[in-house]
Protein backbone atom coordinates (compact mmCIF):
# COMPACT_ATOMS: atom_id res chain seq x y z
CA UNK A 1 0.00 0.00 0.00
CA UNK A 2 2.78 2.53 0.72
CA UNK A 3 4.13 1.89 -2.79
CA UNK A 4 0.70 2.53 -4.28
CA UNK A 5 0.48 5.73 -2.24
CA UNK A 6 3.70 6.81 -3.94
CA UNK A 7 2.18 6.18 -7.36
CA UNK A 8 3.64 2.73 -8.08
CA UNK A 9 1.36 1.36 -10.81
CA UNK A 10 2.93 -2.11 -10.67
CA UNK A 11 2.06 -2.43 -6.98
CA UNK A 12 -1.45 -1.25 -7.78
CA UNK A 13 -1.84 -3.85 -10.52
CA UNK A 14 -0.69 -6.58 -8.15
CA UNK A 15 -3.51 -5.51 -5.86
CA UNK A 16 -5.93 -5.76 -8.78
CA UNK A 17 -4.69 -9.26 -9.62
CA UNK A 18 -5.08 -10.41 -6.06
CA UNK A 19 -8.46 -8.99 -5.08
CA UNK A 20 -10.48 -7.83 -8.10
CA UNK A 21 -12.38 -11.06 -8.69
CA UNK A 22 -13.45 -11.38 -5.06
CA UNK A 23 -14.46 -7.72 -4.91
CA UNK A 24 -16.52 -8.16 -8.08
CA UNK A 25 -18.34 -11.14 -6.59
CA UNK A 26 -18.91 -9.20 -3.37
CA UNK A 27 -20.18 -6.14 -5.24
CA UNK A 28 -22.46 -8.14 -7.52
CA UNK A 29 -24.12 -9.79 -4.54
CA UNK A 30 -24.58 -6.41 -2.91
CA UNK A 31 -25.94 -4.41 -5.83
CA UNK A 32 -27.67 -7.25 -7.64
CA UNK A 33 -26.42 -6.86 -11.20
CA UNK A 34 -23.21 -7.25 -13.10
CA UNK A 35 -23.01 -3.83 -14.76
CA UNK A 36 -23.44 -1.95 -11.48
CA UNK A 37 -21.01 -4.30 -9.75
CA UNK A 38 -18.33 -3.55 -12.34
CA UNK A 39 -18.90 0.17 -11.81
CA UNK A 40 -18.59 -0.37 -8.06
CA UNK A 41 -15.29 -2.20 -8.43
CA UNK A 42 -13.93 0.51 -10.72
CA UNK A 43 -15.01 3.20 -8.24
CA UNK A 44 -13.37 1.22 -5.45
CA UNK A 45 -10.05 0.80 -7.24
CA UNK A 46 -10.01 4.44 -8.28
CA UNK A 47 -10.47 5.32 -4.61
CA UNK A 48 -7.65 2.93 -3.72
CA UNK A 49 -5.35 4.59 -6.23
CA UNK A 50 -6.20 8.04 -4.96
CA UNK A 51 -6.34 7.40 -1.24
CA UNK A 52 -3.87 4.58 -0.61
CA UNK A 53 -2.00 6.89 1.76
CA UNK A 54 -4.93 6.61 4.17
CA UNK A 55 -4.45 2.90 4.68
CA UNK A 56 -2.91 2.09 8.04
CA UNK A 57 -0.97 -1.11 8.75
CA UNK A 58 -3.38 -1.98 11.57
CA UNK A 59 -6.02 -2.82 8.95
CA UNK A 60 -5.86 -5.87 6.71
CA UNK A 61 -5.59 -4.78 3.10
CA UNK A 62 -8.41 -7.10 2.07
CA UNK A 63 -10.70 -5.80 4.83
CA UNK A 64 -9.91 -2.22 3.84
CA UNK A 65 -10.74 -3.05 0.21
CA UNK A 66 -14.05 -4.64 1.16
CA UNK A 67 -14.90 -1.54 3.16
CA UNK A 68 -14.12 0.74 0.23
CA UNK A 69 -16.12 -1.50 -2.12
CA UNK A 70 -19.06 -1.51 0.29
CA UNK A 71 -19.02 2.28 0.44
CA UNK A 72 -18.93 2.44 -3.35
CA UNK A 73 -21.83 -0.02 -3.51
CA UNK A 74 -23.84 2.00 -1.00
CA UNK A 75 -23.22 5.10 -3.06
CA UNK A 76 -24.55 3.34 -6.16
CA UNK A 77 -27.54 1.92 -4.29
CA UNK A 78 -28.43 5.34 -2.93
CA UNK A 79 -28.41 6.79 -6.41
CA UNK A 80 -30.23 3.92 -8.05
CA UNK A 81 -31.57 0.84 -6.34
CA UNK A 82 -31.55 -1.66 -9.19
CA UNK A 83 -34.45 -3.95 -9.73
CA UNK A 84 -33.03 -7.29 -10.71
CA UNK A 85 -34.69 -9.15 -13.48
CA UNK A 86 -33.99 -12.79 -12.67
CA UNK A 87 -34.16 -13.65 -16.34
CA UNK A 88 -31.08 -11.56 -17.04
CA UNK A 89 -28.90 -13.32 -14.46
CA UNK A 90 -26.75 -16.14 -15.82
CA UNK A 91 -27.08 -18.97 -13.38
CA UNK A 92 -26.67 -22.09 -15.47
CA UNK A 93 -24.58 -24.83 -13.97
CA UNK A 94 -23.08 -26.78 -16.89
CA UNK A 95 -23.03 -29.97 -14.81
CA UNK A 96 -26.80 -30.02 -14.58
CA UNK A 97 -29.18 -31.74 -16.93
CA UNK A 98 -31.90 -29.61 -18.54
CA UNK A 99 -34.63 -30.21 -15.95
CA UNK A 100 -32.32 -30.14 -12.99
CA UNK A 101 -30.68 -27.02 -14.45
CA UNK A 102 -34.02 -25.28 -14.75
CA UNK A 103 -34.83 -26.05 -11.14
CA UNK A 104 -31.47 -24.79 -9.97
CA UNK A 105 -31.87 -21.61 -12.02
CA UNK A 106 -35.24 -20.95 -10.46
CA UNK A 107 -33.89 -21.66 -7.01
CA UNK A 108 -30.88 -19.44 -7.61
CA UNK A 109 -33.15 -16.64 -8.80
CA UNK A 110 -35.25 -17.01 -5.68
CA UNK A 111 -32.12 -16.84 -3.52
CA UNK A 112 -30.98 -13.77 -5.46
CA UNK A 113 -34.32 -12.03 -4.87
CA UNK A 114 -34.39 -12.98 -1.21
CA UNK A 115 -30.89 -11.60 -0.66
CA UNK A 116 -31.78 -8.41 -2.52
CA UNK A 117 -34.77 -7.94 -0.24
CA UNK A 118 -32.67 -7.97 2.93
CA UNK A 119 -31.78 -4.71 4.66
CA UNK A 120 -28.36 -3.61 3.45
CA UNK A 121 -26.40 -4.42 6.61
CA UNK A 122 -27.89 -7.89 6.91
CA UNK A 123 -27.20 -8.47 3.22
CA UNK A 124 -23.59 -7.31 3.55
CA UNK A 125 -23.07 -9.51 6.61
CA UNK A 126 -24.44 -12.60 4.85
CA UNK A 127 -22.44 -11.94 1.70
CA UNK A 128 -19.20 -11.40 3.60
CA UNK A 129 -19.50 -14.40 5.91
CA UNK A 130 -21.37 -16.97 3.82
CA UNK A 131 -20.27 -16.20 0.28
CA UNK A 132 -16.92 -14.48 0.78
CA UNK A 133 -16.03 -16.67 3.77
CA UNK A 134 -14.63 -13.73 5.71
CA UNK A 135 -14.18 -14.27 9.41
CA UNK A 136 -16.68 -12.72 11.79
CA UNK A 137 -14.04 -10.27 12.99
CA UNK A 138 -13.21 -9.16 9.44
CA UNK A 139 -16.87 -8.79 8.49
CA UNK A 140 -17.53 -6.80 11.66
CA UNK A 141 -14.68 -4.46 10.75
CA UNK A 142 -16.00 -3.94 7.23
CA UNK A 143 -19.40 -3.05 8.68
CA UNK A 144 -17.94 -0.99 11.52
CA UNK A 145 -19.75 -2.99 14.22
CA UNK A 146 -18.81 -5.34 17.05
CA UNK A 147 -18.65 -9.09 16.48
CA UNK A 148 -21.74 -9.47 18.67
CA UNK A 149 -23.63 -7.00 16.51
CA UNK A 150 -22.45 -8.82 13.40
CA UNK A 151 -23.76 -12.12 14.76
CA UNK A 152 -27.10 -10.47 15.38
CA UNK A 153 -27.18 -9.18 11.79
CA UNK A 154 -26.29 -12.65 10.50
CA UNK A 155 -28.95 -14.38 12.58
CA UNK A 156 -31.65 -11.94 11.54
CA UNK A 157 -30.56 -12.14 7.92
CA UNK A 158 -30.58 -15.92 7.87
CA UNK A 159 -33.99 -16.02 9.55
CA UNK A 160 -35.39 -13.65 6.92
CA UNK A 161 -33.90 -15.73 4.13
CA UNK A 162 -35.29 -18.93 5.62
CA UNK A 163 -38.75 -17.38 5.74
CA UNK A 164 -38.46 -16.19 2.14
CA UNK A 165 -37.06 -19.47 0.82
CA UNK A 166 -38.78 -22.07 2.98
CA UNK A 167 -40.69 -23.57 0.09
CA UNK A 168 -37.52 -23.95 -1.94
CA UNK A 169 -35.62 -26.21 0.37
CA UNK A 170 -36.98 -29.57 -0.79
CA UNK A 171 -35.73 -28.73 -4.29
CA UNK A 172 -32.19 -29.09 -3.11
CA UNK A 173 -32.45 -31.31 -0.09
CA UNK A 174 -34.36 -33.93 -2.01
CA UNK A 175 -31.85 -33.74 -4.82
CA UNK A 176 -34.46 -33.65 -7.59
CA UNK A 177 -36.84 -30.98 -8.86
CA UNK B 1 -11.95 -18.59 26.88
CA UNK B 2 -15.17 -19.29 28.72
CA UNK B 3 -16.70 -22.75 28.65
CA UNK B 4 -18.71 -23.59 25.55
CA UNK B 5 -22.44 -23.85 26.12
CA UNK B 6 -25.34 -25.27 24.17
CA UNK B 7 -26.75 -21.78 23.84
CA UNK B 8 -23.51 -20.44 22.38
CA UNK B 9 -23.34 -23.26 19.84
CA UNK B 10 -26.91 -22.51 18.86
CA UNK B 11 -25.96 -18.84 18.39
CA UNK B 12 -23.00 -19.86 16.22
CA UNK B 13 -25.20 -22.07 14.03
CA UNK B 14 -27.88 -19.38 13.75
CA UNK B 15 -25.34 -16.74 12.76
CA UNK B 16 -22.63 -18.53 10.80
CA UNK B 17 -24.42 -21.63 9.54
CA UNK B 18 -23.40 -25.26 9.71
CA UNK B 19 -19.81 -25.12 8.47
CA UNK B 20 -17.48 -24.91 11.50
CA UNK B 21 -14.88 -23.23 9.26
CA UNK B 22 -17.07 -20.12 9.37
CA UNK B 23 -17.26 -20.15 13.16
CA UNK B 24 -14.79 -18.05 15.18
CA UNK B 25 -11.50 -19.96 15.29
CA UNK B 26 -11.14 -19.74 19.05
CA UNK B 27 -14.53 -21.36 19.64
CA UNK B 28 -14.57 -23.86 16.81
CA UNK B 29 -13.16 -26.99 18.45
CA UNK B 30 -15.13 -26.69 21.66
CA UNK B 31 -18.35 -26.03 19.75
CA UNK B 32 -17.74 -28.97 17.45
CA UNK B 33 -17.14 -31.30 20.40
CA UNK B 34 -20.38 -30.19 22.00
CA UNK B 35 -22.33 -30.79 18.81
CA UNK B 36 -20.96 -34.33 18.58
CA UNK B 37 -22.31 -35.18 22.01
CA UNK B 38 -25.69 -33.47 21.71
CA UNK B 39 -28.27 -35.02 19.35
CA UNK B 40 -30.46 -31.91 19.39
CA UNK B 41 -27.57 -29.70 18.32
CA UNK B 42 -26.60 -32.27 15.70
CA UNK B 43 -30.10 -32.07 14.24
CA UNK B 44 -29.97 -28.29 14.24
CA UNK B 45 -26.60 -28.44 12.50
CA UNK B 46 -28.00 -30.73 9.81
CA UNK B 47 -30.92 -28.37 9.28
CA UNK B 48 -28.54 -25.43 8.96
CA UNK B 49 -26.44 -27.43 6.49
CA UNK B 50 -29.42 -27.91 4.18
CA UNK B 51 -30.12 -24.18 4.37
CA UNK B 52 -26.47 -23.42 3.56
CA UNK B 53 -26.80 -25.67 0.52
CA UNK B 54 -29.82 -23.66 -0.57
CA UNK B 55 -27.85 -20.41 -0.31
CA UNK B 56 -25.07 -22.01 -2.33
CA UNK B 57 -27.48 -22.43 -5.23
CA UNK B 58 -26.51 -18.85 -6.07
CA UNK B 59 -23.27 -19.35 -7.99
CA UNK B 60 -20.23 -17.13 -7.80
CA UNK B 61 -20.21 -14.43 -10.47
CA UNK B 62 -17.63 -15.20 -13.13
CA UNK B 63 -14.70 -12.79 -13.56
CA UNK B 64 -14.59 -10.72 -16.74
CA UNK B 65 -11.24 -9.98 -18.45
CA UNK B 66 -12.45 -6.62 -19.79
CA UNK B 67 -12.97 -5.38 -16.25
CA UNK B 68 -9.39 -6.33 -15.38
CA UNK B 69 -8.17 -4.27 -18.35
CA UNK B 70 -10.21 -1.27 -17.21
CA UNK B 71 -8.94 -1.58 -13.64
CA UNK B 72 -5.33 -1.81 -14.76
CA UNK B 73 -5.77 1.34 -16.82
CA UNK B 74 -6.81 3.43 -13.83
CA UNK B 75 -3.30 4.64 -12.92
CA UNK B 76 -2.78 5.88 -16.47
CA UNK B 77 -6.12 7.64 -16.47
CA UNK B 78 -5.76 9.12 -13.03
CA UNK B 79 -2.10 9.88 -12.52
CA UNK B 80 -1.55 11.64 -9.27
CA UNK B 81 -2.11 15.24 -10.18
CA UNK B 82 -2.35 18.17 -7.83
CA UNK B 83 -6.11 17.75 -7.88
CA UNK B 84 -5.69 14.13 -6.74
CA UNK B 85 -3.42 15.18 -3.92
CA UNK B 86 -5.97 17.79 -2.90
CA UNK B 87 -8.64 15.10 -3.03
CA UNK B 88 -6.80 13.14 -0.33
CA UNK B 89 -7.10 16.22 1.89
CA UNK B 90 -10.61 17.19 0.83
CA UNK B 91 -12.52 14.09 -0.35
CA UNK B 92 -15.93 15.80 -0.49
CA UNK B 93 -15.86 17.15 -4.03
CA UNK B 94 -14.16 20.06 -5.78
CA UNK B 95 -11.81 21.77 -3.32
CA UNK B 96 -12.04 25.21 -4.92
CA UNK B 97 -15.12 26.38 -3.03
CA UNK B 98 -13.72 25.60 0.44
CA UNK B 99 -10.32 26.99 -0.59
CA UNK B 100 -11.93 30.29 -1.67
CA UNK B 101 -13.79 30.41 1.63
CA UNK B 102 -10.55 29.88 3.52
CA UNK B 103 -8.85 32.72 1.62
CA UNK B 104 -11.83 35.03 2.19
CA UNK B 105 -11.77 34.24 5.92
CA UNK B 106 -8.04 34.98 6.07
CA UNK B 107 -8.51 38.31 4.27
CA UNK B 108 -11.34 39.23 6.61
CA UNK B 109 -9.10 38.51 9.56
CA UNK B 110 -6.38 40.74 8.19
CA UNK B 111 -8.86 43.58 7.57
CA UNK B 112 -10.24 43.28 11.09
CA UNK B 113 -6.74 43.17 12.47
CA UNK B 114 -5.63 46.41 10.86
CA UNK B 115 -8.84 48.41 11.34
CA UNK B 116 -9.86 47.67 14.91
CA UNK B 117 -8.10 49.86 17.48
CA UNK B 118 -5.69 48.38 19.97
CA UNK B 119 -7.75 47.33 23.03
CA UNK B 120 -5.05 48.61 25.36
CA UNK B 121 -5.46 52.09 23.87
CA UNK B 122 -9.19 52.22 24.52
CA UNK B 123 -9.30 50.73 27.95
CA UNK B 124 -10.59 53.41 30.17
CA UNK B 125 -7.66 54.50 32.19
CA UNK B 126 -10.04 55.99 34.68
CA UNK B 127 -11.82 52.75 35.36
CA UNK B 128 -11.83 53.32 39.02
CA UNK B 129 -15.22 52.97 40.63
CA UNK B 130 -17.78 50.53 39.31
CA UNK B 131 -17.32 50.65 35.53
CA UNK B 132 -14.60 48.91 33.54
CA UNK B 133 -14.37 49.31 29.77
CA UNK B 134 -12.97 46.36 27.88
CA UNK B 135 -12.69 46.12 24.10
CA UNK B 136 -12.57 42.70 22.40
CA UNK B 137 -10.63 41.19 25.22
CA UNK B 138 -12.45 38.20 26.75
CA UNK B 139 -9.57 37.41 29.07
CA UNK B 140 -9.76 40.89 30.52
CA UNK B 141 -13.53 40.55 30.77
CA UNK B 142 -13.29 37.34 32.77
CA UNK B 143 -10.62 38.87 34.94
CA UNK B 144 -12.82 41.91 35.55
CA UNK B 145 -15.78 39.72 36.50
CA UNK B 146 -13.60 37.71 38.81
CA UNK B 147 -12.37 40.88 40.46
CA UNK B 148 -15.94 41.91 41.22
CA UNK B 149 -16.43 44.80 38.85
CA UNK B 150 -20.09 45.70 38.97
CA UNK B 151 -20.60 46.46 35.29
CA UNK B 152 -18.84 45.64 32.10
CA UNK B 153 -19.23 47.76 29.04
CA UNK B 154 -18.16 46.29 25.71
CA UNK B 155 -17.09 48.70 23.03
CA UNK B 156 -18.82 48.03 19.74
Amino acid sequence: MPRIAEGDAAAYRALVDRHADRLLAFAERLVGDRASAEDVVQDAYLAVWRTAARWTPSAKVSTWLYRIARNAALDRLRRRRPSVDPETVTLIDPTDGPERGLSRRETASAVRRAIDALPERQRTAIVLVHYERRSGADAAEVLGVSVEALESLLSRGRRALRAALEGRRPDLVGGEP
Amino acid sequence: MSEMTTERVRTLIDAYGADPERWPADERDAARRLVETDPVLSAELADAASFDALLDALPAPAPRPALRVALNAIPDRARLRWSDRLATLWPFGAPWGPAAGLVAAALFGVVIGVTVPDPAAVTDAASSGTTTTVAYDPVAAVAAMASGAADLEYLQ
